[in-house]
């Protein structure tokens, strides 16, 4: 018997039969569903008979068009579970007034920590990510990123990441210590299963994949733009796109070593963050929040990119003070650096760092409030346009800047030590987080959906969406700052206030209007797929857009553009367009080098993600082959010399001409058709 | 502040300042130490670039050995000599970057440098505020 | 002409090679951003040396186990293979032939596991001794930054076995040369930190 056991052991590390959820009838429903989703998924595919083309067209694609793409599904996929669980939690705590509600303290913590992780590193990570992915090689006028393969490897390495989390619905437990994981609740002597693990290795991979990105970006943006497109030229989603990439650059390190660190603690047990033997926990929140505050602006920087463009697009203006907002945006970029113990101002420390770093945080609002003055600026006297994605740019003004304010309040020590860890913190980082990053995603993801996937999506419902994602956030989470000011704890399982009640009520009507907006969306997709045909804008130019990515076709051809243009202004199609220079064939055609399809970065995802299961349960063989299917492949890969392939002259023309042609017989709208059946992607030039 | 602390603080300062100073000339300086020919032609850049190399050896033994004998024949009191070894670290560093990564202010990519700035900038907040934090969290638990 | 400009961080191959010095560009520029995010991990495994510095809690403390002799040795070590590499990258970019190049990266990869080899016998030693890292944080902080060095070593010695069976496969094309300037760039980074490392846990920590 003891040797059985012992093989089991050897196989399985400490999988056992226990790991499944069937301590709690909700747990085992959630895990259900996740298997039966997962089994639903690969049957639909195989009967369809998709694998092939999915594999060929999608999984080994390099193209950071179709890597875009996924990203953004993957963040769609994983906003759901993670708005469900917020949904679960608004409603424990609205029943559970004096009353243990329906969800245990374990359950409730569990779905606290991995809401806010899917939120962060599973939803809003990859939704900007995917968001850069696409449209900023269109707008600096080059074919893809610098390294094509590093960037399908991020994406893979991300949806291990987000792989792991699911099957932790299934097997076992997650940590229950928050999204930030602290110590020494999070060491292995309070926390001895496996939540902290999953939580560790998860967030591991996301942040690997993601500092690979932000190193991708980088070099894309500083060495592949078009010629004549100097800094100064570049579109300002270009703009947050390189600060933002500079913070994921210099702000997944100390992530990386905060969490290496604890999986020392809790491996082999080491005293980085012990309570004794010389370990000190406190530098635990120091390490985590150096890497937490740049990460905010992380999240923020593209919402605020994508805001210029819509605001500009949909007011028919250049974009107001364009050298303020650049200066802003690297100012947001540095000083996020300097602030980063606003997080703790109540571990410990003196009053004077407290002030010091007090004064910092709050120098922060003075560049943002600058970047709102230059959109409202962008507005006068434009001709606004209140399309949905408009609509959700306009919202965000109003709510940040109340986010903003309470966040002046936060950023006082004395003011903070009142509220730090209340339900007043929830209200504001969410007040800054959906107004602010996920308005941004949203209004974003409709934008440039049309030139993406070549039709619009359904207006009236994205005006649904809207409603609900606005009256949704306000209901939900006004509340919490009065809740706050009035003493409730966060991450309560249950409240003992009956005076709460009221306002918990509210909140939770809020969070099923806020599940609405999220299913009003992809109400919109379904309606908008089915009626493609009618609103298809293969022109490209749905908007009147005044980026490079606006001046190819709707979908863009693979290689982007048939000939990398020269720049010489800002906002250059739209000066194309104005002198009548917009939708001129190149003078001759060129074959095109584009890198070819690897597997590397599937393999390499699901090795990461093996090897990371592997050490969550310790089964250690799993983890070894992981690591070494990983650098094995880099290897191997390095090795292949034949990975480019190339599009003939003919091809590109023949793709041209058909595209030209279209352009050449369609009709141009002007702007107050573009919402319907009329647009069909060709602006009506101004000039 | 009174005189002990001053006059450990003003020794760090001036290890500093000495340490920047001569990394300053490093970088700055014309290759006084290998003189450069204006059309750099093959033979004479494999010399000039084999030049680099030895030298940048040479002085990282040096600063080495002058690290290690400091410590290991207690020439001086252990703060000074704590400033002094830290110094030449820094040094040595920036003999590093300007003798085999052929970094020097003058020459190089725009973006390299201001990489490499950056980094430095962040690498002092992250390190200097962290170990500020933590040093004033202990001097409060005492 | 950028040919005979300097492009980018550590040799630039120029007039040598014009075309690979051009696609070079993106290519280094991009592993120089991946060594500044090494640089900050690194950077934050000697702030935390500093701050556990003085937990010992009880156990050996750095003059007890740190032995001035061997990271001298460890020190020449490979400041020595940090300049053959040097050379080895000259080899490549002047030379036609790669056989001195294999040579050159054969020294360097001697005198790197030497380096591994002496250290990894200093922690066999530290641990026969009772100073293992689970015996307090700062041995927790030693073994975390000085390991994470010598992990990144290894990896150096493993590509530097890769890139020599590459360079008999399939000689110094512009991959392999691009491949070998960013190893130097790794190589070198890895010298600069040990720098740091001698200087801040072992000269430190035997100052009397």
């Amino acid at each position: 018997m003891t040797e059985t056991r012992g093989v089991w052991h050897l196989l399985l590390g400490n999988l056992t039969y226990n790991a499944l959820p069937f301590y709690s009838a909700i747990a085992a429903f959630a895990a259900g569903l996740v298997v039966v989703g997962a089994i639903s998924v690969f049957v639909l595919i195989t009967w369809l008979g998709k694998w092939r083309y999915l594999w060929t067209e999608w999984f080994t694609s390099v193209d950071h068009k179709r890597i875009g793409v996924m990203y953004i599904i993957i963040a769609f996929i994983m906003m759901s579970r993670a708005l469900i669980e917020a949904v679960l939690m608004r409603v424990q705590q609205a029943v559970a007034i004096n009353s243990p509600g329906f969800l245990p303290p374990d359950h409730f913590g569990q779905l606290f920590s991995t809401h806010g992780t899917i939120m962060i590193f599973f939803m809003a990570m990859p939704f900007l990510t995917g968001l850069i992915n696409y449209v900023m090689p269109l707008q600096i006028g080059a074919r893809d990123v610098k390294f094509p393969l590093l960037n399908s490897i991020s994406l893979w390495l991300t949806g291990g990441g987000a792989g792991l989390m699911m099957v932790s619905l299934v097997l076992g437990k997650f940590s229950t210590g928050g999204w930030s994981g602290y110590p020494p609740y999070t060491g292995i002597e309070f926390s001895p299963g496996v939540g902290p693990d999953y939580w560790i290795w998860a967030v591991s991979l996301s942040s690997i994949g993601t500092t690979l990105t932000g190193l991708n970006f980088a070099t894309t943006i500083y060495k592949g733009r078009a010629p004549g497109m100097t800094l100064m030229r570049m579109p300002l989603f270009c703009w947050t796109s390189l600060c933002t990439s500079i913070l994921m650059i210099f702000a997944m390190p100390p992530l990386t070593v905060a969490t290496a660190l604890l999986a020392l603690d809790r491996y082999l047990g080491m005293h980085f963050f012990t309570n004794g033997m010389g370990g000190n926990m406190m530098n635990y929140a120091n390490l985590f929040w150096l890497f937490g505050h740049p990460e905010v602006y992380i999240l923020i920087l593209p919402a605020f990119g994508v805001y210029s463009e819509v605001i500009s697009a949909f007011s028919s203006k250049r974009l107001y003070g364009y050298t303020s907002l650049v200066c802003a945006t690297m100012a947001i970029a540095i000083l996020s650096f300097t602030v980063w113990l606003h997080h703790f101002f109540t571990m410990g420390q003196s009053a004077n760092i407290n002030a010091a770093f007090g004064i910092a945080t709050m120098t922060i609002g003075v560049p943002t409030g600058v970047k709102v003055y230059d959109w409202l600026l962008t507005m006068f006297r434009g001709r606004v346009r209140f399309t949905p994605p408009m609509l959700f740019s306009l919202a965000f003004i109003v709510s940040f800047v109340i986010g903003g304010m309470t966040g002046i309040i936060l950023a006082t020590p004395p003011l903070d030590y009142m509220v730090h860890n209340t339900v007043f913190l929830v209200a504001h980082f969410h007040n800054m987080l959906i107004p602010g990053l996920l308005y941004g995603m949203i209004a974003g993801y409709q934008y440039w959906f049309p030139k993406a996937f070549g039709f619009r999506l359904n207006e009236t419902w994205g005006r649904i969406a809207f409603g609900c994602w606005v009256v949704g956030f306000y209901l939900a989470f006004m509340p919490l700052y009065v809740l706050g000011a009035e003493g409730m704890p966060r991450r309560s399982q249950e409240v003992f206030d009956t005076a709460y009640r009221p306002w918990l009520l509210i909140a939770m009507i809020g969070a099923f209007i806020l599940l609405a907006g999220l299913v009003s969306l992809f109400i919109q997709l379904r309606v908008s797929i089915r009626q493609r045909d009618s609103n298809r804008v293969f022109a490209g130019d749905p908007w009147d857009g005044r980026g490079l990515e606006w001046s190819v076709s709707a979908p863009p051809p693979e290689y982007n553009f048939a000939a990398i243009p020269t720049v010489t202004s800002r906002d250059t199609f739209a000066g194309q367009k104005e002198r009548g220079q917009a939708y001129h064939p190149p003078k001759t055609y060129q074959d095109i080098e584009m890198p070819k399809n690897s597997a590397a970065g599937v393999v390499i995802g699901i090795s990461g993600a093996a090897c990371a299961f592997g050490l969550v349960w310790h089964i250690w063989w799993m983890s070894i082959l992981g690591l070494i299917l990983i650098w094995g492949t880099v290897i191997v890969r390095s090795f292949v010399r034949d990975i480019y392939k190339v599009i003939p002259a003919a091809d590109v023309a023949r793709t041209e001409a058909r595209w030209l042609n279209h352009v050449a017989n369609v009709r141009p709208v002007p702007r107050e058709l573009e919402t319907t059946l009329a647009n069909k992607g060709l602006a009506e030039s101004v000039a | 502040m009174s005189d002990r602390p001053r006059a450990h603080v003003l020794r760090w300062v001036l290890a500093f300042v000495a340490a920047v100073a001569a990394a300053a000339w490093l970088m700055a300086e014309p290759h006084e130490l290998a003189p450069v020919r204006a059309a750099a032609t093959g033979r004479a850049e494999h010399r000039r670039e084999r030049r680099s190399y030895i030298i940048g050896f040479v002085f990282a033994v040096l600063l080495t050995c002058a690290a290690f004998a400091i410590v290991a024949w207690r020439l001086m009191a252990p703060g000074t000599a704590l400033a002094i070894v830290f110094a030449l670290g820094l040094l040595q560093i920036i003999a590093h970057f300007r003798f085999f990564l052929h970094i020097d202010l003058r020459k190089s990519a725009r973006e390299d440098l201001q990489l490499i700035l950056f980094s430095s900038l962040i690498t002092l907040l992250m390190v200097g505020g962290t170990l500020v934090i933590l040093f004033n969290l202990r001097h409060r638990m005492m | 002409m950028s040919a005979n400009e300097v492009i980018h961080a550590g040799l630039n191959l120029g007039a040598t090679d014009p075309k690979t010095h051009e696609e070079a560009g993106s290519a280094i520029f991009g592993f120089w951003v991946f060594l500044m995010t090494d640089a900050v991990l690194f950077a934050l495994l000697f702030a935390n040396y500093g701050v556990l510095l003085s937990g010992t809690a009880g156990g050996p403390g750095p003059a007890a186990e740190f032995k001035l002799s061997s990271a001298f040795i460890e020190t020449l070590l490979l400041l020595t293979s940090s300049f053959n590499f040097g050379m080895a990258s000259l080899a490549m970019k002047h030379g036609s032939q790669p056989r001195l190049l294999q040579v050159w990266l054969l020294t360097t990869l001697l005198l790197g596991a030497g380096f591994l080899g002496m250290e990894l016998h200093d922690f066999a030693t530290m641990l026969s001794d009772g100073a293992a890292p689970s015996r307090s944080g700062f041995l927790s902080a030693f073994f975390a930054l000085v390991s994470t060095h010598g992990l990144h070593v290894f990896a150096g010695c493993i590509w530097i076995i890769v890139m020599m069976v590459q360079i008999a496969v399939f000689g110094t094309d512009a991959r392999v040369k691009i491949n070998v300037l960013r190893l130097g760039l790794f190589w070198h980074f890895l010298d600069i930190i040990w720098v740091a490392i001698f200087s801040v846990v072992y000269l430190q920590g035997l100052i009397r």
